[in-house]
């Protein structure tokens, strides 16, 4: 089949120039046969349950996928073998909505830096800088409290742009909601994402003071850094970032602080960053590929994401040696998927977007996530109107990964949950095989840690 | 072949079926994960989390009486198991085993060691952390306290722990030297989620308040229907000579199984519904005195002293030849011939709608009952004909791999002794043979007690054992199924009057042919089915299986419609 290079935007029908859309995935929807060095195992998509299984049954099983002729048998074996059950993942919608328990705001829709691949074009979404005036805010919050038990939890989340541009909404938000969430009985969360380049001694206590998660956006060391975030004028932001992180790392206790990386074809070698930067004192350190951006610069081709894919596979082997010396490597990209594959995580979505979590804008629009802000295709409401569930019901009907293509004949699709929405509208799923490679990787050192280090996972 | 298949996440170990007892009786899906103290109590779990040693969690009273021992609370040494642990064989030749005993053994003999006084858990350390059961101002935890702690141990990882003597005067404070013993945390409950040997019976409940049955006293049958029946068979005390029951209509009736009166004036039928019978149970304050008297209730009857399972046949195995001879020429046709002969029984039953229910008010619920019954033995026979027929195709490819398997599907003229198959209405006759074909210690169930001693001498063949076990061991539910219907069937007119009978005579290939076509298809589909998936071609025979089980539906529909109209189906002409 050649490759289509369009993507037809699911829910307006609108027709959206994409990258090409992969064909129709390797081996089972079911199951998939790999192996490890304790052995050989299988992991069945519903469910995502992990099995160990001799050689022969291997075989077998591979015989059985390859004849592609034999789904019906393979089936059927599968049901003697008892491993066949009933579904985990419902293949409808949810029967409801579930209630909006998380919000990022776009409190700064500015930035001061010039990073070229940005999802947020330069931080304004494509349009006009805006900040967020407080009553949007405190809507927000009033909004996420309305649909909240008592007991209950909900979270914010300030992004941008900058978010520190807005800082006096920040504070302001943060002690409106803390507020009012005790007055509700309900605990409260929150998160920012932020550069750095503005981190003031005062942030640092608002963030230390309600145990803050804070995730700076780190693209690299020193120069790469600075090629990649660079201000507007051009100039290099590693220094100035550095200086004022080091204080907020030292004082990590109610508050963690993670580095996350977006990785172009200029920064892949990552396995010495995540090194270094974990060295610092970031609590975690993660990273994810560039795979849209607004002009297309910095985006990954295949080969790249091959590249990128060895340094994975590079820094999980410090992350390895590092458990079998007894200390920690907080790499979150395999930490976070160890972990779900030891709980046996099954989703038919790859986020909460549009879902428990939505992006609200400057201007009270809300979007399924932040990287929506200002965009058509992601409205779902707005806080004086209120969450569009409507456009939600239709959201969780279309983004479900058992009506996406290739991903309902993936073996791979709940764990991956069909790719970031973002993304796969705008651009399609480029990255299939890249992901399914990683996931491969990430089950075989499951087993491998499981049984080298089996109280990691208690 | 069944291959190498071990769960691993947690996932996979969740949706993993254990073969033998139903997931309900397994621990890990007990009500008191959910409701802790609801049929057992999850702390006397960690009461054994040492081996060799008993715990007991104690609070501080609420209100103490003057004068009590000081500083009770905490883990305290209840008694030394080491002698009855199962995880500490003397002949044990771990090393960690041989010193905890030769540490216990040193300790107890002395004076002031372990077998006096009151002993206390001091501290546990696991993974190099080292864990005291005290505040900083060396105040004793609340039991409480320590065993959420004690329950955060793993097990089967190595774990060192530390007991210290309390005095009994002053306020209690520590005396004497620390024993430290050094062992494993007990696994509780082993893979297959049945609890460590090591626990005794009553061990589990014995704190909890009320028994179990008063918890449960109002759940009636909507919730807890395998440990609280709703209604049961009374015991069937007086039996004759041939271990029938001397009042066999009494033995049929449906019971209340918490009724009041247990005298046997008090055995009248329960009623239909939880509110009529709600005056005559036992209340909850009686449940606690009276819940002694409540009868453990097997195949649905109560059991009213000693149970005795029926006597096995015993067997000697053979050679696999012989069995693989005697499955083809004997037990897979008769298989096929009882499927039928019950089939043809079940069929002359009338319908609920059909029967006299002002004359007989009981008898709608009869033979629907009597009906369900025997079609629930008719479908477990075509069962087993599936299995003998596996035996057949592994035993074939076994002893010669060249083999051509060949399915049997078909009758045998002769049961058992000499006696003529017979495809005959369900008349007390009827049943009382159908009684001596399943009871245990006759034809089938030796038989299959046979292929059981010869295949158990064969572990390279277990799957075929187990097979066979489940033949064997339905057998019993056979008979209990149609010993049952006897009792039911005494409490009516039997001969020509017999309100539960249709008037069936035995039909022709023409007057039957609407049930006989598709009886041959059924046949026909099973044929090309067995041999499918003999040759291992699961998908195609699937397909097979799916056409032959459409097809029995309408054998089913067309001999009832038949039978209706007093046309038995020949199943056989012989």
């Amino acid at each position: 089949m050649a490759a289509v290079p369009v993507v037809l935007g699911q829910r307006s029908g609108v027709l959206r120039v994409g990258g090409p859309v992969p064909q129709a995935p390797p081996g089972s929807p079911d199951v998939h046969p790999f192996r490890s060095t304790h052995g050989h195992h299988v992991l069945v998509a519903d469910g995502s349950r992990l099995y160990d299984i001799d050689e022969a049954l291997h075989t077998e099983l591979a015989a059985l996928i390859a004849d592609g002729s034999a789904a019906d048998a393979l089936r059927g074996r599968l049901q003697d073998l008892g491993l066949a059950s009933s579904d985990h993942i419902g293949q409808g919608a949810p029967a409801q909505v579930v209630d909006v328990r998380y919000a990022s705001l776009a409190v700064a829709q500015s930035c001061n830096l010039g990073c070229t691949y940005c999802y947020a074009d330069g931080g304004d979404f494509g349009g006009t800088p805006a900040m967020m005036p407080l009553d949007v805010a405190y809507a927000t919050v009033d909004r996420l409290l309305a649909d909240a038990d008592p007991g209950g939890r909900i979270g914010l989340a300030f992004i941008g742009g900058e978010p520190l541009l807005n800082r006096r909404v920040i504070g302001d938000t943060v002690a409106y909601a803390a507020e009012r969430a005790e007055a509700c009985g309900v605990e409260v969360t929150f998160s920012i994402t932020t550069n750095a380049t503005l981190l003031t001694a005062a942030d640092v206590d608002l963030f230390d003071e309600h145990g803050f998660a804070v995730t700076v956006s780190i693209d690299g060391l020193g120069e790469v850094h600075d090629a990649l975030r660079p201000t507007r004028s051009g100039e290099g932001t590693w220094d100035r970032i550095m200086a004022r992180v080091q204080p907020m790392l030292a004082r990590q206790g109610r508050m963690q602080v993670s580095a996350r990386a977006s990785i172009t074809p200029a920064n892949t070698a990552i396995r010495t960053a995540v090194a270094e930067l974990l060295g610092m004192g970031f609590h975690s350190v993660g990273v994810a590929p560039v795979l849209r951006s607004p002009n297309g610069s910095g985006e990954l081709d295949p080969a790249q994401l091959d590249v990128l894919l060895a340094e994975l596979k590079a820094t999980t082997v410090d992350f390895r040696a590092a458990l079998d010396a007894g200390q920690s490597y907080r790499f979150s990209n395999i930490t976070s998927a160890l972990q779900m594959i030891h709980r046996g995580t099954h989703r038919p979505y790859p986020c909460g977007a549009g879902g428990a979590y939505l992006g609200v804008g400057a201007d009270g629009s809300a979007a399924a996530c932040h990287r929506f802000v200002g965009d058509d295709e992601g409205a779902m409401g707005s806080v004086d109107a209120g969450w569009d569930h409507a456009a939600r019901a239709g959201w969780a009907a279309d983004r479900h990964v058992d009506r996406q293509e290739p991903c309902r004949s993936c073996w791979a699709r709940y764990l991956c949950g069909g790719g970031c929405h973002h993304e796969v509208i705008g651009r399609g799923r480029t990255s299939c095989d890249f992901i399914r490679a990683w996931l491969e990787h990430c089950l075989a050192t499951y087993v491998e840690v499981a049984n080298a280090h089996p109280r990691w996972f208690a | 072949m069944n291959g190498f298949i071990q769960p691993r996440n947690l996932t996979a170990r969740a949706a993993h079926q254990v073969v033998g007892n139903p997931t309900s009786t397994r621990m890990e899906s007990g009500v008191a994960n959910c409701f802790p103290g609801l049929e057992w109590d999850i702390r006397e779990l960690d009461r054994r989390f040492f081996p060799g040693l008993v715990f007991q969690f104690v609070q501080t009273p609420l209100y103490p009486v003057p004068g009590i021992l000081p500083a009770q609370q905490g883990a305290k040494l209840a008694w030394l198991d080491s002698l009855e642990d199962p995880a500490l064989p003397f002949t044990s030749d771990e090393p960690w085993v041989r010193d905890l005993l030769a540490t216990l053994e040193q300790n107890i003999g002395q004076i002031n060691h372990l077998s006096q006084g009151r002993w206390y858990l001091d501290s546990f350390e696991q993974y190099g952390t080292t864990f005291v059961m005290a505040d900083e101002h060396g105040t004793p935890y609340e039991g409480e306290m320590v065993w959420r702690m004690i329950r955060g141990i793993q097990p089967n990882e190595p774990l060192t722990i530390r007991i210290q003597q309390r005095s009994d005067a002053g306020t209690g404070e520590p005396i004497g030297d620390k024993v430290t013993l050094k062992g494993f945390r007990r696994q509780f409950l082993d893979p297959d989620g049945v609890v460590d040997h090591s626990f005794k019976a009553g061990e589990l409940t014995m704190s909890m308040c009320n028994p179990w049955s008063h918890d449960f006293r109002d759940c009636a049958c909507h919730y807890w229907a395998s440990n609280h029946p709703d209604v049961v068979l009374g015991p069937a005390e007086a039996t004759l000579d041939d271990g029938q029951p001397a009042d066999p209509t009494d033995a049929a009736v449906k019971l209340d199984w918490i009724r009041r009166d247990r005298s046997p004036g008090g055995r009248v039928a329960s009623a239909a519904t939880i509110t009529e019978n709600r005056p005559f149970q036992i209340d909850h304050y009686e449940m606690n005195a009276r819940w002694e008297e409540l009868p453990f209730v097997l195949e649905g009857r109560e059991i009213g002293a000693v149970y005795s399972p029926p006597e096995r046949a015993q067997a000697v195995g053979a050679t696999l030849e012989a069995l693989q001879t005697r499955l083809r020429t004997e037990l897979a046709p008769l298989e096929f011939t009882l499927a039928l002969q019950y089939l043809y029984a079940m069929f002359s039953v009338r319908t609920p709608a059909e029967v006299d229910a002002e004359r007989w008010p009981d008898l709608p619920g009869d033979v629907a009952a009597i009906r369900q019954f025997v079609m629930l033995v008719a479908v477990s026979e075509m069962q087993h004909l599936r299995w003998a027929n596996r035996l057949l195709w592994e035993l074939d490819q076994h002893l010669d791999p060249n083999a051509v398997y060949q399915p049997v599907l078909h009758h045998t003229s002769t049961l058992w002794k000499g006696e003529a198959a017979e495809l005959a209405p369900l008349t007390p006759e009827t049943v009382q043979r159908f009684v001596e074909i399943e009871r245990p210690g006759g034809q089938i169930d030796t038989a299959y007690a046979q292929a059981v001693s010869t295949l158990k001498a064969r572990p390279d063949l277990g799957h075929l054992y187990d097979l066979a076990i489940r033949i064997d061991t339905d057998g019993n539910e056979h008979y209990s199924r149609f010993s049952d219907i006897g009792r039911i069937l005494a409490a009516y007119p039997s001969g020509v009057d017999a309100p539960y009978l249709r008037s069936v005579e035995l039909g022709t290939a023409e007057t039957a042919a609407a049930a006989l076509t598709p009886f041959h298809t059924l046949v026909e589909r099973l044929t090309d089915a067995y041999k499918l998936e003999a040759s291992g071609d699961e998908a195609p025979a699937q397909r097979k299986i799916d056409e032959a089980r459409t097809a029995m539906l309408d054998v089913q529909s067309a001999a009832d419609d038949l039978a209706a109209r007093g046309i038995g189906v020949p199943f056989w002409t012989d």
